[in-house]
């Protein structure tokens, strides 16, 4: 029991694994349990009347598409967020975790989907930290780092433990808050999301940890959208939809199909499985048309760019070339150098060497003049493309506000605007559409689909979209991914970068791999194979 | 490589609190709060607070000459802080108004006394265009300084609100000093061409009022332009503002440079319309209360008409009541910071009220 | 007295030490407020209460109780900040500039309502002076360092003694994560709240006793406007000291030398005129801020 306040690692009296006895015991009650758990935020339902048992030495995978739920369930059962209605139970006691701090106390850890390291602090700091919050005994600066030390042996990982966090690479940094959850006696493990950007090498690594961690005791809830992960490492399955659940079972049960089915409802499960479509079923239907599209005129070329980046590897010597009509897909893991590689693709970076050219003429660094030939951008953070104190019809029209039919005499004009939000509305389904509204009072979905509207409301040249389709549910994506579509063939060139390598497989007639800031392999749509392109995205040739 | 903008910058947050002045009731009960504030002080000094509320009201609008007064102390507030609405909008925080309003008195007194032979509309002209200069080229270290080198302009303009008043001390007591002013050394006096005439007679007040107007309208029309748009949206997007066709620098140095011509050609009224001559008290807190006024006027142009209004009447009052009781003016100063504080805390709490109804959740 | 003399940069030197207390405690306060990513531009109204009150109560009680009643009012000022802040999540800037107005209009206010202007001023003895026998006959430096008032000495060891809180205790842990991140800090378990309401309280209180260090240090008497903007002074050294106390002590030091410089230089009659003199600690300042804008490293939750 962690209360007992000794060294991991310290000789017990009774020879036993931290944590309990290793395998899943389906008969043994449940270390964890939410029990009738509902929430609202405002006037939305969250959860509502769910129930989760946690077994111990499980891996119980929760699944659902954005804004099932799943988060949330995850953080209440962390302590982090108090229930509305039902109790959270640990070792079938007890009603309420009070906070967060008792809860790491009592051996929850959580890893959330945005990561919780202290950039400024060391992995030995930031478990410090934890400690002094959770009000444990006093350890000092060496007791800590063996603390950490050990937990990392335990979880097989190797991990330079007094570096500033914000100095490690994001797969570092994932396993570091894995690592810091063990450090603090962790028996339950709360995952959210944890392969979300990471790649296939990477989130095979990160698995096994899961699957070993379980197997020596460790219980785990594994929140995840990705159905395929749940039959290779889970033992109990927890669907949830739109805030209530809908299934639980055995998780080889139900295949994945299936299982999207449960997720989306019965319309829809082929969209929840983008990633689906195999390379070969791509060839089929997309044959022929991939030959018009490969000789149409090259719209967007980038020529030599680097770039130096602060907190990120930048970009060193990066060539493409796109037609009109085509979608290159850039896959990576987080982290790649995508953020600086979309922004100077618009001309809101200014690279140190290289061009950007669209239809010929450059654009490099010079982001208004991008705009005015044709060159619209989706950035990977909602919050830069929508001024949240701003009206609705503002946001929609920011990028044409001085164009003659929205202005008179040097003064802006209330209708007209109006009404292009209103159409821009209806196309993408922002909803309330109310063209006064402040955006703030959007939901982070509909700001989504406002921003993605504005970018795609006229007829284009490029679009560059960096994430586009996350934080939307299956839905609201598929519609987003229709219209991408749409806009390539209309004639645009079309550069979709995400982590999500399912996003980037859904659409893309073309694949090029970004790691460390360098353009690696390039794979044509009909050639695409998971494997390599999972070892290219390691950096592994 | 654009600077990531964390969204938590102070004065993207300044931009936010105040937006959200729109319609909030609780403003009475702000205003309500401050008054109850200043009666509780009255009682601290001994006054009687009803005794002293009337003292308020007749000093501010008591008789003709004194809602003169009320006037003609808002006029230099009010082009301060219309002046420094565009540069707060785009979220660049310049204190500099007192400095720059200094600089302006100085460069227009010197101008005036310089070409004291020519006639009167002539004179005034010279008069308002060397303050604009005055204002703005103090201004200009700064706005370069923030555009091109980064370094933060609240500190700098604040440091240079010093250096410009010690400046100012030294050509008052040297080069331009009136002989026989050496306690409080002043210039001579304006030649009676370069003074802003009347308007009202049996007051103060000016034709200066004019100026407040125009400058008024210039900024109504300009809030509602594509540009004024554009850097808005720089203020807390610069990313996406840039997409616009707005350079940061460009923004950031026109905006500062239009808040120091305003400070300038306040500075210029104090003097050809107020005082008569340049005193080294001419900016008197003005460019601070300026600064005050635009954030408590919500960066409208009428809301900033208002407060000033309000503020003049304030300081006015206080005044009143100093001479009739002997309670401190300084009274006005308290009352106008609770004032602030308390409008912001209420923005504060609307702000909320709003983004819970979004329902910004983990999903 | 003669620019190069030993005697000249002797006294120099002794009022820069002496000049520079009340900014670095200013500036030490606003460091530790600024690290857990609160900016703070209140300084300047809680120094000039904390002034008068330094005063007020020196007159009944002696110099130590004017100081104590200094952090008093700071840190009561520090705490209403803190309410308004992070309680009632209101903009820290504006707050900030409430506070400062708040602050110079009551201490006008209440100082007028107490010695009317006519009235004879009132004296109070300031802080004792030590002398650190034999050490303080030094050439140069002995005054500067060693025969200076209580107040200075404890400034001296507040430097190490934050540094060291900041790096190594629990708490300065938790101000580091609080201003790195504060979103993460709530997470792993900090109370982020509680953190920045204890750093305004403690900047607050620190900014009064230094606005008492002034009037109760050495001055002996309370005028209007005393502060002369050290407070904002304050908030400028802490950007040039990297927001760590000992640049907070180096950035006040530089600063009151040039004020000292200016002082004595004004009565031995040196080439600039007087006012050059009094704006020569304003210039080197901002082109100090100008030179070191390029190796910051400022708190990310600050946003400067």
């Amino acid at each position: 029991m962690v209360g007992e306040d000794r060294l991991p690692g310290d000789p017990v009296p009774e020879a036993q694994p931290a944590g309990g006895s290793p395998g899943p015991q389906p008969d043994a009650p449940p270390v964890l349990e939410a029990v009738g758990v509902g929430k609202r935020f405002g006037a939305v339902v969250a959860l509502d009347a769910v129930d989760l048992r946690l077994r111990p030495g499980q891996v119980h995978a929760l699944v659902g598409e954005n804004g099932a739920g799943k988060s949330t369930l995850a953080l209440m059962l962390a302590g982090a967020l108090r229930p509305d209605s039902g109790q959270i139970l640990l070792d079938g006691a007890g009603g309420v975790l009070p906070n967060r701090g008792a809860a790491i106390a009592a051996g929850i850890g959580l890893v959330p989907q945005a990561l919780s390291l202290i950039g400024e602090l060391t992995l030995v700091e930031n478990h410090l930290l934890s400690l002094a919050a959770s009000g444990m005994r006093r350890r000092s600066r060496a007791d800590a780092r063996r603390q950490v030390a050990h937990a990392a042996a335990l979880a097989e990982v190797e991990l330079p433990i007094d570096r500033r966090t914000r100095d490690l690479a994001f797969a570092q940094r994932q396993l570091g808050e894995v690592v810091l959850a063990l450090a603090q006696g962790a028996r339950v493990l709360l995952l959210d999301e944890p392969t979300a950007a990471a790649g296939p090498v990477e989130a095979d690594h990160l698995l096994g940890r899961v699957r070993a961690l379980a197997d020596a005791g460790t219980s785990v809830v594994l929140v995840t959208h990705r159905l395929d992960e749940v039959a290779r490492v889970a033992d109990e399955v927890t669907v949830l939809r739109a805030g209530h659940r809908v299934h639980h079972g055995r998780a080889g049960a139900l295949g994945p199909h299936q299982l999207a089915e449960l997720m989306v409802g019965e319309r829809a499960a082929d969209e929840a499985m983008p990633g689906a479509r195999t390379g070969n079923e791509r060839a089929r239907q997309g044959g022929s048309a991939l030959d018009t599209r490969a000789r149409a005129p090259v719209r967007l070329r980038a020529q030599g760019l680097s770039a130096a980046a602060n907190g990120g590897p930048g970009l060193h010597d990066v060539s493409l070339a796109v037609a009109g009509g085509e979608v290159l897909g850039v896959a990576g893991v987080a982290g790649s150098g995508q953020r600086v590689l979309a922004e100077t693709l618009v001309g809101l970076c200014r690279p140190a060497r290289g061009t950007v050219t669209v239809d010929g003429a450059d654009v490099t660094g010079a982001p208004a003049a991008a705009v005015t030939r044709g060159v619209a951008y989706v950035p990977d953070d909602r919050a830069d493309g929508v001024v949240e104190t701003h009206s609705l019809a503002d946001n929609a029209v920011v990028l044409r506000a001085g164009a003659p039919e929205l202005t008179r005499a040097g003064l802006r004009l209330r209708r007209p605007a109006e009404a292009f939000a209103r159409a821009v509305f209806a196309r993408f389904g922002v909803h309330p559409p109310e063209p006064d509204l402040p955006a703030a009072a959007l939901s982070g979905g509909n700001r989504q689909k406002l921003m993605v509207g504005r970018e795609l409301a006229s007829r284009l040249a490029v679009v560059v979209a960096h994430g586009p389709t996350q934080g939307l549910d299956v839905a609201a994506a598929a519609v987003l991914r229709r219209e991408l579509r749409a806009a390539a063939d209309a004639g645009a060139a079309v550069v979709l970068i995400s982590t999500d390598l399912d996003e980037v497989l859904s659409l893309a007639d073309r694949v090029m791999v970004l790691v460390g800031g360098r353009l690696v392999d390039e794979v044509p749509g009909a050639d695409i194979d998971l494997a390599r392109l999972g070892r290219a995205m390691a950096g592994l040739a | 490589m654009t600077p990531r903008v964390p969204r938590g910058l102070p004065a993207t947050r300044v931009l936010r609190a105040v937006r959200a002045l729109r319609g909030t009731v609780p403003v009475w009960v702000v205003v309500g709060a401050a008054v109850a504030a200043g009666a509780v002080l009255l009682l601290a000094v001994g006054a009687d607070p009803v005794v002293g509320y009337r003292e308020i009201v007749l000093g501010a609008v008591g008789d003709r000459y004194h809602l003169g007064e009320t006037v003609v102390r808002a006029v230099p507030v009010a082009v301060v802080a219309l002046g420094v609405v565009p540069a707060l909008r785009a979220r660049v925080f310049t204190i500099g108004s007192e400095g720059q309003l200094a600089m302006g008195a100085l460069a227009s007194t010197v101008a005036v006394l310089a070409l004291g032979t020519l006639p009167a509309p002539l004179l005034l002209a010279v008069g308002a265009l060397a303050g604009v200069a005055g204002g703005a080229l103090w201004a200009l270290p700064a706005a370069l300084l923030r555009g091109y080198a980064r370094v933060n302009e609240i500190l700098s303009t604040l440091l240079l609100n010093y250096v410009a008043g010690f400046g100012l001390l030294w050509l008052l007591r040297t080069a331009l000093r009136e002989p026989g002013t050496l306690t409080t050394p002043s210039s001579a006096d304006l030649p009676e061409a370069g003074r802003i005439p009347t308007l009202l007679p049996g007051t103060r007040l000016h034709w200066g009022v004019v100026l407040v107007l125009v400058a008024a309208a210039g900024l109504a029309w300009w809030v509602r332009s594509p540009r004024g748009f554009a850097l808005d949206v720089y203020g807390t997007h610069p990313a996406l503002a840039a997409r616009m066709g707005v350079r940061p620098a460009g923004a950031v140095v026109s905006t500062m440079l239009v808040g120091g011509a305003a400070a300038g050609l306040a500075g210029w009224v104090q003097v050809a319309g107020v005082q008569g001559r340049l005193y080294p008290s001419v900016a008197g807190g003005l460019g601070f209360t300026g600064l005050v006024v635009a954030l408590l006027g919500g960066l409208r142009p009428a809301g900033v008409l208002g407060v000033a209004l309000i503020f003049g009447a304030l300081a006015t009052g206080a005044e009143g009541l100093q001479v009739g009781t002997g309670v401190p003016a300084s009274l006005a100063t308290v009352v106008q910071a609770l004032l602030l504080g308390g409008v912001a805390l209420s923005a504060a709490a609307s702000h909320r009220r709003l983004r819970r109804g979004a329902g910004e959740r983990p999903g | 007295m003669k620019l190069l003399t030993l005697a000249f940069w002797e006294v120099v030197l002794a009022g820069s030490v002496r000049l520079a207390v009340p900014l670095a405690l200013a500036a030490l306060g606003e460091t530790l407020v600024e690290r857990s990513g609160i900016l703070n531009l209140g300084v300047e109204g809680m120094m000039i209460m904390g002034a008068l009150a330094g005063v007020w109560a020196a007159v009944g009680g002696g110099s130590w109780a004017g100081v104590a009643a200094g952090a008093a009012v700071g840190a009561l000022l520090g705490a209403l900040m803190a309410l308004a802040v992070v309680g009632g999540g209101a903009n820290q800037v504006v707050i900030g500039v409430a506070l400062t107005l708040l602050g110079t209009g009551l201490a006008s206010f209440l100082f007028q309502a107490w010695i009317p202007s006519g009235r004879q001023g009132v004296g109070v003895s300031p802080v004792p002076v030590v002398r650190v026998p034999g050490l303080a006959d030094l050439p140069l430096v002995g005054p500067a360092l060693f025969a200076q008032n209580l107040l200075m000495y404890g400034t001296l060891a507040l430097v190490p003694a934050l540094a060291w809180m900041l790096r190594r205790s629990r708490f300065g842990l938790a101000v580091r994560a609080v201003g790195d991140d504060p979103a993460a800090a709530a997470l792993r378990g900090v109370a982020t709240a509680r953190v920045r309401t204890l750093t305004l309280v403690a900047g607050g209180a620190l900014a009064g006793v230094a606005g008492a260090a002034i009037t109760v240090g050495y001055l002996g008497s309370f005028t209007d406007g005393v502060t002369a903007g050290r407070g904002f002074v304050a908030v400028a050294i802490v950007i040039i000291g990297n927001w760590t106390p000992l640049g907070a002590l180096a950035g006040a030091l530089l600063f009151a030398f040039c004020d000292s410089l200016a002082l004595h230089a004004q009565s031995g009659g040196v080439v600039l005129p007087v006012e050059a003199w009094s704006a020569l600690p304003y210039l080197v300042t901002l082109a100090v801020l100008v030179v070191t804008s390029r190796r910051r490293r400022a708190p990310r939750a600050l946003g400067v």
